[in-house]
């Protein structure tokens, strides 16, 4: 069905780009923006832009952040011997959340996966390596997802990672069921899948 | 396990038709067209959550409709569910549910309402190539063991992977091979050697299994059949298997794929010493397929405690007479069956309700009632 409006047309279409929105719900929120005040809409408008504008990658560890480098990586309390490595910077949000993790993060920004096109060189892994030969790292955390493109960065890395005999690397427990997505699993679960942590 | 009552609803050339079975053994009676298979095909449908005719939801909508729906009410042990319920459209996804609850994977659906199915076509799967034997194992033990649903999606997943990798680098470097990732191709190998080896491991006991059983049951139809059954791929640790994948890659790096692994094995029917595609008359090729299914109930019996729901599309053509009435008193002890037939069988344990199936395309309701031979 198309509306009179071009404008609202449009809307509906840039909304329905959004993840796991369909065009019913598409519609639904439009609606909903058409009738809010001018001001509310102005604040939701506003923080897209300027999330936009100031929210950029840690030079460092690749996670979101409106510093050079994060809060996480500047903080000194944090272990730096310690990295724990992550699909996407949403996995650094739920595994904070467990605060069972002191020490500092990596985020790969993918998982291997030569069906997508996505290789070694189109994730964060040289910048990884990068660290761990810059010295100080003695033990790394792979935490990627448990799908099996999760799996063989991990294994991939423990590959890379018997250059360096001197770190340990350890695969976060399989408390986390199969085929699922870090993000999604519940905090007890994720907080003994670090604790219960594995050599690989 | 037993079927109580089967609906249908727009699905194949089934308008709206109920079939009371009340759990007896039965036989559905009609003529070529009448959509008897249809039938088999919607009890299946509620145990495997899929056609075993592989069709689409698309063939299963009954033409001008544009969603099908297809209930089972049912009987089993304490905890079996009592109701399942299937739901496809020519748009989105299947819905499946089991006691009115919504059921989001699969693999909570599979081995709780057991069957084993028999069709013309299966006739060729044992028959013809390979892969159709290995899916009749992927099928059996994804019924059997939740765990091997979980193993073969991620030994499918990293294998589809690996071929891309090597496939890529056939593109880039022509096929002198070479080029590939080692360490790349390596972490792949690692998934496909320790999933691979669990699949292989799992097969290879259902075939034992099951060939105990067909030669025990080949032999009480006729002694001189000599049926067997054999997985051909060998079973070893998933360091090993690793080893064997990687002496393959410059290989499969000149080929484009992966050429060892459960994906590849064989699966040897025997018949009299020899295999079942060398030569073996239908007669026989049909019989055998009737008799693994046979088998297959008797492993799903023991090992979930509920016998399966036998479901035989047709059995009797192409058979020996003789061998029909052998093959039914075969039936596990406590599983219905559910058996098709143009005509009247020739030799029919008495205990056989019959039912005439008519297509429903005009008649409301038909194949209820009955009688008993
Ligand atoms: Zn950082």
């Amino acid at each position: 069905m198309q509306f009179s409006s071009t404008l609202l047309e449009a809307l509906i279409a840039e909304i329905t780009r959004l993840p796991g929105i369909g065009r019913k719900s598409a519609q639904r929120i439009a609606f909903y923006l058409l009738r809010v005040p001018a001001d509310e809409a102005g604040r939701l408008a506003n923080a897209i832009l300027e999330l936009k504008a100031r929210v950029e990658d840690c030079s460092i560890c690749g996670n979101v952040t409106e510093t050079q480098p994060c809060a996480l990586c500047a903080d000194s309390r944090r272990d730096g011997a310690v990295l724990c490595v992550v699909e996407h910077a949403m996995d650094v949000l739920a595994i904070e959340r467990t605060a069972e993790f002191r020490g500092r993060y990596h985020v790969l920004k993918g998982a291997l996966s030569p069906v997508d096109g996505v290789g070694p060189d189109q994730i964060r892994i040289r910048e990884l390596m990068a660290r761990v030969e810059s010295g100080g790292v003695t033990e790394i955390i792979v935490a990627t997802n448990p799908t099996a493109q999760g799996e063989a960065t991990a294994l991939y890395i423990a590959r890379l990672m018997q250059a360096h005999p001197s770190v340990r690397v350890t695969r976060i427990a399989r408390g986390v069921p199969m085929g699922s997505d870090l993000e999604f699993s519940d905090q007890i679960t994720l907080a003994r899948a670090i604790t219960g942590r594995k050599e690989i | 396990m037993r079927l109580l009552r089967l609906e249908l609803q727009n699905f194949r050339n089934h308008r709206d038709c109920c079939a009371d079975l009340e759990g007896r053994p039965t036989l559905l009676l009609g003529a070529n067209g009448s959509g008897k298979t249809n039938w088999i095909e919607a009890a299946a449908l509620v145990s495997i959550g899929r056609s075993f005719r592989g069709a689409k939801d698309r063939d299963l909508v009954r033409r001008g409709a544009d969603a099908y729906e297809v209930r089972a009410t049912l009987s089993g042990r304490a905890g079996a569910p009592r109701a399942v319920t299937v739901r496809g459209s020519l748009r989105g996804p299947r819905e499946v549910s089991v006691d009115g609850a919504p059921v989001s994977r699969l693999a909570d659906l599979l081995g709780r309402v057991p069957t084993v199915q028999f069709s013309v076509e299966d006739v060729a799967v044992l028959n013809g190539d390979p892969a159709g034997r290995r899916r009749f194992l992927d099928v059996a033990l994804c019924q059997l063991e939740p765990a091997y649903v979980g193993a073969l999606r991620e030994y499918m997943a990293a294998l589809k992977q690996r071929n891309r990798l090597l496939a890529e680098s056939l593109k880039r470097n022509g096929n002198g091979g070479g080029g590939v990732d080692e360490t790349e191709c390596a972490a792949w190998e690692e998934i496909l050697a320790r999933t691979g080896v669990e699949i292989d491991r799992r097969r290879a006991m259902l075939c034992d299994d099951l060939d105990r059983r067909i030669a025990g049951l080949g032999d009480q139809v006729d002694p001189d059949l000599a049926l067997g059954l054999a997985y051909g791929e060998a079973v070893e640790s998933p360091e090993r298997r690793a080893e064997r994948l990687e002496a393959a890659r410059p290989r499969d790096g000149r080929w484009g794929w992966t050429s060892i692994g459960p994906h590849r094995a064989r699966v040897d029917c025997r018949i009299q010493g020899r295999a079942l595609n060398d030569g073996a008359s239908r007669g026989y090729a049909r019989l055998y397929s009737i008799l693994v299914r046979l088998a297959l109930a008797g492993v799903l019996d023991e090992r979930l405690g509920e016998p399966p729901v036998v479901l035989l599309d047709d059995p009797e053509s192409e058979l020996d007479p003789r061998w029909i009435g052998r093959l039914l008193a075969l039936v596990p002890e406590g599983s219905q069956a559910i058996v098709t037939a143009c005509r009247p069988l020739t030799t029919s344990p008495d205990r056989f309700h019959v039912m005439p199936i008519e297509s429903c395309e005009v008649a409301e309701v038909v194949a209820a009632g009955g009688t008993t031979t």
